[in-house]
């Protein structure tokens, strides 16, 4: 009974990771959810309190793409606190594969989720809202379902789980590491998709400069405030055509008028 | 067919969308980043929750499907801020503006509405919210949970709400005096849009860089510090570069592009060119990861 309770709460936690308001995923409040499940809030929010703190640092380095890992690894390290009587930071220390686990998860994801955009493509084409929810709710289903079923098989021996895992990671985590990869290098497919609609061939100098800006706002500041600067200078790029390219337009209606007054020789 | 791409036939401005329309919106764009994919990020959640709105809009049909179409192209809709975009692209299509300028002011919007909303949380409300909330939990009391709950999910709901009011509006009150200069706009929307891609590639796929080093006894050369000496964003930008070749030149389909980046990504894991979390198996001899 306590397996299952902890795969529905780790089933409806991993989809908080993507959608409604992402706050009941947070370690704090997740660990407290598994340490009530498992009768003991106290080591919950002790171990949520330490792992909270440990995502601050992730959540602006490379893994803050993979931080919807986190539910998975919240489960584990309450588990194991619980169990094995493990201290809060102990127990975050064993339990630290299920992160790369749940990262992998995510990564693995965001490519078999391609799948599902071709079907909402297929919606798209035949107005089909009904297979445009579905193919946005079927892989949120999806989300929830394997962390949920890693947290069932693994609740019920939560030690020698880890263990196994820990072997398997060395042995397969490379797979899970190439989805990682591929994870990083899809959006430039999505990217180059936009650059060939939006007929991009005639403004390349628009496409370095902005690469270029960003290559020197996000190596000085945090990928956030690079991405605003960029933005407010293509804002200001847009402002300054859209204006230039008036006054070009009222120039040359006025060059006209004037020509054609010339020619009629009557300009008083 | 490529979906999304045409002209729309009724070019005529729609009726301005009503609150129960926009609240419809609201409500569904809490599940607009359901199912993230690796190419289009989260297009299909992005076009499920402007549905409300993109119907009422286009009431002919070949519109609406290539209104769904063009609103399945990259977009990210991570951060709360993001209906800021979603608004504005609302606004943009009750206009019935050109797919251009559409899709140029969609990019732009939500790549900005993404870094704010992202910085906004990860900067500000997480870590300081956290930091008071832990110690009250330290000391075991259930408060700092719920008023953690509490401070994360009454922000992120009314920044949503608001954000898609403001930019409906803004995105409303813009396009109607733009509209008499719809090229000028197109123009200046498609420079705008073409040069925050740019800006895109090197801020989405930082950290890609090989996570190597060549070693010998005399000297350690690290590979990532080496194509950052040459061009920071170097390997982002060939991808970019390989991808649009084979779409526009070579007339490769999505599924190509993705079998040709899914074989390097596995190979170059098995080979451990791009470190992790995980080891690899079968290490380059003459690489080693530190």
């Amino acid at each position: 009974m306590e397996g299952i309770l902890l795969a529905l709460a780790v089933f409806l936690l991993s989809m908080d990771q993507q959608v409604l308001t992402r706050s009941l995923q947070r370690p704090l409040i997740a660990c407290t959810i598994f340490g009530l499940i498992l009768g003991n809030a106290g080591t919950g929010l002790a171990v949520g309190a330490a792992l909270e703190m440990t995502m601050l640092s992730f959540d602006t380095e490379r893994y803050y793409f993979s931080r919807p890992a986190s539910v998975l690894y919240s489960c584990f390290s309450v588990l194991l606190a619980v169990k094995a009587n493990l201290i809060a930071a102990e127990a975050a220390g064993a339990a630290i594969v299920f992160f790369g686990i749940g990262a992998g998860i995510v990564h693995l994801l965001s490519a078999g989720n391609l799948i599902f955009l071709q079907q909402a493509r297929k919606a798209a084409e035949t107005r089909n809202e009904k297979k445009l929810a579905a193919a946005n709710f079927i892989p949120l289903l999806i989300s929830g379902l394997i962390p949920a079923v890693i947290a069932l098989i693994g609740a019920a021996n939560a030690e020698s789980f880890v263990t196994a895992m820990e072997t398997m990671g060395d042995k397969w985590g490379w797979i899970l590491e190439g989805f990682a990869a591929l994870a990083y290098l899809l959006p430039l497919v999505g990217f180059a998709v936009l650059l060939r609609n939006l007929a991009a061939k005639d403004m390349p100098g628009a496409f370095f400069a902005g690469f270029a800006c960003a290559v020197i706002a996000g190596t000085v500041f945090s990928y956030e405030a690079g991405a605003l600067i960029c933005a407010l200078i293509a804002f200001a790029i847009g402002a300054y055509d859209y204006h230039s390219s008036l006054n070009k337009k009222e120039t040359e209606t006025v060059k006209k008028e004037k020509a054609g007054k010339g020619e009629s020789g009557q300009w008083w | 067919m490529v979906v999304g791409i045409g002209k729309y036939t009724n070019k005529n401005e729609a009726f301005p969308l009503d609150r129960k329309t926009l609240n419809q919106v609201f409500l569904r764009s809490f599940f607009a980043d359901a199912s993230r994919n690796g190419e289009t990020g989260s297009s299909t959640g992005w076009c499920w929750a402007l549905m409300p709105g993109l119907k009422q809009i286009h009431k002919n049909e070949d519109d609406l499907a290539l209104a769904m179409g063009h609103e399945l192209e990259y977009v990210s809709a991570a951060s709360p801020v993001s209906t800021f975009a979603m608004g504005v692209t609302l606004a943009l299509e009750q206009q019935k503006s050109d797919l251009e300028t559409i899709r140029s002011v969609r990019t732009a919007a939500s790549a900005a509405a993404d870094a704010f909303g992202r910085a906004l949380f990860s900067y500000v409300v997480i870590p300081v919210s956290a930091i008071g909330c832990c110690a009250l939990a330290a000391n075991g009391s259930m408060l700092g949970v719920v008023l953690y709950f509490l401070v994360l999910a009454l922000l992120s709901a009314g920044l949503r709400y608001g954000m898609l009011y403001l930019g409906y509006s803004k995105g409303v009150r813009a396009a109607e005096s733009l509209t008499r200069h719809s090229e000028a706009l197109k123009h200046a929307a498609r420079l705008a849009g073409i040069f925050m891609l740019g800006a895109m590639t090197f801020l989405f796929v930082r950290g890609l860089e090989p996570d190597l080093f060549a070693q010998s006894q005399y000297q350690t050369v690290s590979l990532a510090e080496g194509l950052e000496e040459v061009l920071p964003g170097i390997l982002p930008l060939a991808v970019i570069a390989v991808v649009w070749h084979m779409l526009t030149k070579k007339n490769r389909s999505l599924l190509q592009c993705f079998l040709v980046l899914l074989a390097i990504s596995l190979i170059g894991a098995l080979l451990g060119l791009f470190g992790g979390f995980f080891h690899s198996p079968l290490p380059l001899p003459w690489i080693n990861m530190m």
